[in-house]
């Protein structure tokens, strides 16, 4: 039973090593393999900083507020074990910022110790009238995808580098099960028009006194297009740029500088920062998470792809959740194949 | 009469910043000369954390201790938004006090002075599974060198002479400066013979840890991990009595056994350094004048010295009541020499 995984960010990688951990056991003759034309730290989830924090709102979208539960959860089980280092999994505490009232968001109770923010508080960000203080996680996918690379090579997972061209190249090499984490680039395999890139900015510094996050929201503009200011184990993230339909991957001096001016006016200690780098990377976006069964072909030549893609700006807070999710899906494929093998067994008998 | 000379004595936490408002509330009207035989990296007030968490002096009542830390809290809070930030060394930062005892757990007095301050949820409480209670908040942190290497800039900027020296007795001063200001932190048991000031004896590590964004405390005030601008600062000990500025290995290990039980990703931590500080204990902070005189020759001091615990915390508040005592030597100084005019 050859399942291959597409696509080797956080959702690939993590995918991967659920289906390891939940079926090598009882699958023995399970071969995991993983296919990406980019690896760490060339994936689009070395770019993010790292912050665990889900959207504002959840739009009625209950499942995908499980799955960054899920996630949440199973990080913090990390957080004491010897293991967090080597994972860039730490605890972080910080800021949202609004300028008028906001309803609480569906994670409220998800991660530690959230309240409003306190008048003297609010001091601190001029412009800003309303917030949040809260404790959450950070996972840096420079460390965590070596670490998550590291177990499945342990476990005997296959790597391939190369480009996957289409499903039917998969299947057509033996391969029984698909698990399609293919990220922005989903449409190259299968067109989806509800798949749409949301360019990101950031630069990197050096600021070491930050220790706190601080993200502003424009409710106008929406979601991470107003400054924020995300601390790593290493270096200060600074950001800001949300651009639907802009399939651009190269940095923009315009957006440069409306990062730096936004994010020194948010904190004026930034303007002593040293630049270390520049980046720019393309959310994966879509107005749902894709996470389901499709079945390719018919009759005897049917073979199942479990999609996994559409992560937008919130990858690595529900990555885990949707690993799980998919190794569910895998599950029943699994089921039905040992019911319908078993069946073809029993009318072999009967011959 | 000339422009009063004054001298401060000490270049710690207490001398500079003490000099520092000295040289504010009195622009122009005196010339200031800091002396100490140490300076940044060398006094005690480096191998502090520099927390803004105050320590409780028995002898004082609260409301003057609260009154010292909320001026002090003011003053960094106002940098640490400011560009100087980064080079004053100032930042805030977040964290758990937590207690094993539930009796402990009381609000203390500065509560409402630093940021947020609120129990801590069952949630966050699970972290510690050996600790049943706590209190989280958000508060300041002044790392040094940085912040008095800051002071020092800032005092040259005011006109602050600046001299390494060391004085054995504060009489030997009376010929050059008319008012001498004594922050000898733990030196003045030898300078002025003080003998309810003596020594807590302090060992912390300071660690590479940068993945650590916030602090914890033990309510016991024995085990701390408070995350610095290049290092974490891990402690700690609070030997009464003990002049031993050497690091005890024993100790070094025990420290950093306790801390990683709070923070098990310590394990990681990496170019380990220990330190050893001498905390200037007290029951109160000695905040007064004094009149040395032999023949017919006089000199004004001014005491602020023994901080113990909580220097950082109360340090522009009593460099404050320093300085107002100060303003008040001069005053005396220019009465006395109105008289002798007529």
């Amino acid at each position: 039973m050859r399942i291959a995984v597409i696509g080797a960010g956080v959702i690939g990688l993590s995918t991967a090593l659920c289906i390891h951990d939940r079926f090598h056991a009882l699958v023995p003759q399970l071969q995991l393999e993983v296919y990406a034309d980019r690896f760490t730290p060339h994936t689009t989830s070395d770019g993010a900083a790292g912050l665990w924090q889900p959207y504002l709102s959840d739009h009625g979208n209950l499942q995908e507020t499980l799955w960054n539960k899920e996630t949440f959860e199973h990080l913090l089980g990390y957080l004491n074990s010897p293991e967090a280092k080597e994972m860039g999994l730490f605890l972080i505490s910080g800021y949202n910022l609004f300028k008028q009232p906001v309803p609480d968001p569906s994670w409220k109770n998800i991660v530690l110790g959230f309240r409003n923010l306190t008048p003297k508080e609010l001091e601190l960000f001029p412009g800003y009238s309303y917030g949040w203080f809260n404790t959450a996680l950070m996972l840096e996918c420079r460390s965590y995808l070596p670490w998550l690379t590291n177990r499945l090579a342990q476990r005997g997972v296959k790597f391939f580098h190369r480009k996957v061209e289409s499903f039917e190249e998969m299947f057509s090499q033996g391969i029984d099960v698909v698990i399609n984490c293919t990220g922005i680039r989903a449409g190259e395999l299968q067109p989806d028009p509800a798949l749409q890139p949301a360019r990101g900015q950031i630069i990197k510094v050096l600021a070491p006194w930050v220790k706190h996050f601080i993200i502003t929201h424009d409710m106008e503009s929406g979601i991470y297009s107003s400054p924020y200011v995300i601390p790593g184990s290493e270096f200060t993230v600074l950001g800001g740029i949300y651009q639907q339909g802009n399939w651009n991957e190269e940095n923009s001096a315009q957006d440069h500088k409306s990062i730096w001016e936004r994010c020194c006016r948010l904190l004026p200690m930034l303007q002593k920062a040293e630049i270390v780098q520049e980046w720019s990377g393309l959310r994966p976006a879509r107005p749902t998470v894709r996470l389901e069964r499709e079945s390719i072909g018919h009759g005897r030549s049917r073979t199942e792809v479990i999609h996994n893609y559409g992560h937008g700006g919130f990858g690595i807070t529900i990555h885990w959740g949707c690993a799980m999710a998919a190794a569910r899906l895998l599950g029943n494929i699994l089921q039905e194949k040992q019911s319908q093998s078993r069946l073809r067994k029993s009318c072999h008998f009967t011959f | 009469m000339a422009a009063p000379r004054v001298a401060v004595v000490g270049a710690g936490l207490i001398g500079l910043s003490t000099a520092l408002r000295i040289a504010e509330v009195n622009p122009n009207c005196c010339s200031i000369t800091l002396l100490s035989e140490q300076f940044s990296p060398n006094t005690t007030s480096d191998v502090a954390a520099g927390m803004l968490i105050p320590h409780t002096y028995p002898g004082t009542p609260i409301h003057v201790q609260k009154q010292w830390f909320k001026e002090t809290f003011t003053y960094l809070f106002a940098i640490s938004n400011s560009a100087e930030a980064s080079e004053a060394g100032i930042h805030l930062v977040s964290g758990w006090q937590i207690f094993k005892n539930p009796s402990e757990a009381e609000v203390p007095f500065w509560s409402d002075i630093v940021l947020g301050f609120r129990p801590m949820s069952a949630a966050e409480l699970q972290k510690f599974p050996q600790h049943s209670h706590g209190q989280a908040f958000t508060t300041l942190k002044c790392d040094c060198p940085p912040y008095l290497l800051w002071l020092e800039k800032r005092l040259k900027a005011n006109g602050v002479q600046i001299h390494t020296r060391k004085v054995a007795d504060l009489w030997e001063l009376h010929s050059e400066y008319d008012i001498v200001v004594n922050c000898t932190g733990i030196g003045a048991r030898q300078l002025v013979g003080d003998q309810q000031l003596f020594p807590i004896r302090g060992q912390v590590l300071k660690v590479h840890a940068p993945w650590v964004k916030n602090f914890i405390r033990d309510g016991d005030g024995l085990t701390y991990i408070y995350p610095g601008i290049d290092s974490v600062t891990l402690g700690g000990t609070r030997e009464k009595e003990s002049w031993r500025l050497s690091p005890d290995p024993g100790t070094t290990k025990d420290i950093f056994d306790r801390c990683c039980s709070l923070e098990p990703s310590l394990q990681r931590a990496q170019d380990i350094r220990v330190k050893v500080g001498l905390r200037p204990s007290r029951s109160c902070v000695r905040l007064q004048r004094e009149v040395l005189s032999q023949g017919g020759a006089k000199l004004l001091v001014v005491h602020n010295y023994g901080h113990g615990a909580g220097g950082f915390s109360v340090h522009r508040g009593t460099a404050e009541e320093a300085a107002h005592l100060v303003q008040e030597c001069i005053a005396a100084l220019q009465g006395s020499s109105s008289r002798a005019k007529l």
